[in-house]
């Protein structure tokens, strides 16, 4: 049986990747640090609910993730 | 729902209301331009540098007069006739387009005003827009060139002019190089000066001062921090809390201080100090010194003139004094040594010790004991007046005196094998030791009086030999 990390064990990584990358590229002078977050940090709920319907939808089908 | 999915999703939205709650802060509080914060009269944040530079022909001898706000300002010596200015544009904002965009236009500004020059730029112009930046000016003047800057929240070096008047707040000033007079008005930073050949004005806040190689008079008025001067002219100085240091000053010192220690030294004319608080010290003063200090210890050494100190709740240290003396101290002692002129001392509450004075002396003390030893034969006229203390007076060889001593209650032992008693008891010896010289009076009010050879043992010490000894009335 494949054991596939959880979903929010995949949220909690895309998460403090997205929030390197965006660190990283505010302090190069890409944009606003602050203004980005505020703006995009709704996005980690949406990745999250999509890969938690992802695991359900599977499950019905008799397939484990 | 399990544990860790409660847990994440709180994180989550932990995380982003923190963002949501500073981002609304930051935009509602206004605590300082856009894309920064201002503390403590800097800017924070991402940032990005622009440079621009300006030549424009000056004629000799004309004065430069400089004005900028947040941005450091440096003067130095550059080619005759032109006067050459760099402005270095910091601008604190996310990105560099964006910052590039308000630094084209932040320009230098400058132009002829009057007879001399003013150099600037156009920042006031942009003040009504949310951003924050700073610009450091640095211009190069002709050789010999009068400079008159006015400068906030930045540092200010200036160095090779003619003149210099300088006032900046907020930041440290160092000044180097001027052939003339300098006037200085600063706050809130240090300030180092170093060669100036004129005369030097300082008032200065907060911070400390360090001064070196002023060729004139120099005025020191400085609130807190500590001040160093060497080298400098005449020097009147103010300073209401730290150290203040003077050493090597070619005319005067007046300092008035009111928590400052002082310690001055290599002075070439008179010294007049006055604080509390704090100790205050001077040493090799060719001219006269004054000394006044409640609750200050105050020490003075190799003192050319005359030499007044007015202290109280601490002790007074004297050593190798040309002059006359007169000191008085409430409620501490007196420890003297080479007092070429004698003087007068007034203590209470402490012991008066004096060695080696050579002249008239004069000694009013209450509540210690007066211990005193002339140097060589005993050749002026001595008179102690004392109560609730002993008197031990120590007299070399060969020394002639006429002696009228009285201790009420107590005892007067007088060790000397010429001393001739014309009236003699307990608590009273008159008379002479040896033949003429100079009268000594000792009065003294529940203590002993102790007349004895020079080296002699104390009473204290010597007291089971008191039978052997050679005189005693």
């Amino acid at each position: 049986m494949s054991s596939l990390p959880s979903p929010e064990t995949i949220t909690l990584g895309l998460g403090l990747i997205a929030l390197g990358l965006a660190w990283t590229l505010a302090n190069l002078g890409y944009f606003d640090l602050l203004q980005a977050l505020c703006l995009l940090w709704p996005a980690l709920l949406i990745v999250w609910g999509v890969l938690e319907l992802r695991v359900t939808l599977l499950a019905r089908r008799g397939a484990r993730p | 729902m399990k544990p860790r999915k409660l847990l994440l999703l709180l994180l989550i939205l932990v995380f982003g209301g923190s963002v949501e709650i500073v981002t609304r802060a930051n935009q509602r509080l206004a605590i300082g331009p856009a894309g920064c914060r201002v503390l403590g009269g800097r800017f924070y944040g991402p940032s990005f540098a622009f440079e621009s530079t300006e030549r424009s022909e000056l004629a000799a001898g004309a004065a430069v007069e400089i004005e900028n706000r947040f941005g450091n300002v440096t003067v130095a010596a550059g080619e005759p006739g032109h006067v050459v200015t760099t402005l270095r544009t910091v601008v604190y904002l996310p990105t560099e387009s964006a910052a590039r965009a308000v630094s084209d236009r932040v320009k230098i500004e400058a132009h002829a005003a009057g007879a001399g020059f003013a150099i600037g730029t156009n920042r006031n112009q942009l003040l009504s827009e949310d951003v924050g930046f700073e610009t450091h000016l640095t211009v190069h003047v002709p050789p010999a060139t009068p400079v008159k800057l006015k400068n906030e929240h930045g540092k200010v070096a200036v160095a090779d002019v003619a003149r210099a008047e300088i006032e900046n707040a907020y930041d440290a000033v160092e000044l180097r190089q001027v052939a003339g007079d300098a006037t200085l008005s600063t706050q809130h930073g240090g300030v180092d000066v170093a060669a100036v050949n004129g005369s030097l004005s300082l008032v200065h806040r907060y911070g400390d001062v360090n001064i070196r190689d002023v060729g004139g008079p120099t005025t020191l008025t400085a609130a807190h921090g500590d001040a160093r001067l060497e080298r400098v002219g005449a020097l009147k100085a103010r300073l209401v809390y730290g150290d203040f240091v003077a050493a090597t000053v070619r005319g005067d010192l007046e300092f008035t201080g009111e928590h400052a220690g002082v310690d001055a030294s290599d002075v070439d004319g008179a010294v007049a100090v006055t604080s509390a608080y704090r100790k205050l010290r001077v040493t090799r003063v060719k001219g006269a010194a004054r000394l006044s200090g409640p609750h200050s210890e105050i020490e003075a050494e190799d003192v050319g003139g005359d030499l007044t100190v007015d202290s109280s709740y601490d002790g007074v240290t004297l050593k190798k004094v040309a002059g006359r003396v007169e000191v008085k101290v409430e409620h501490g002692g007196v420890d003297a040594e080479d007092l070429a002129s004698g003087g007068r001392i007034e203590a209470s509450g402490d012991d008066v010790s004096v060695h080696g004075f050579r002249a008239a002396l004069e000694v009013r003390a209450r509540g210690g004991d007066v211990r005193l030893a002339p140097r060589g034969p005993l050749a002026a006229p001595v008179s102690v007046v004392n109560a609730h203390g002993g008197i031990r007076l120590e007299v070399a060889a060969g020394s002639r005196f006429g002696l009228d001593a009285t201790a009420r209650p107590g005892e007067v032992r007088v060790d000397l094998a010429d001393a001739r008693a014309s009236e003699s008891g307990r608590g009273r010896f008159r008379g002479n030791v040896g033949e003429g010289g100079p009268q000594v009076n000792l009065s003294d009010q529940h203590g002993d009086i102790e007349v004895v050879p020079a080296g002699a043992a104390h009473a204290s010490a010597d007291a089971p030999d008191t039978s052997a000894a050679p005189a005693r009335h």
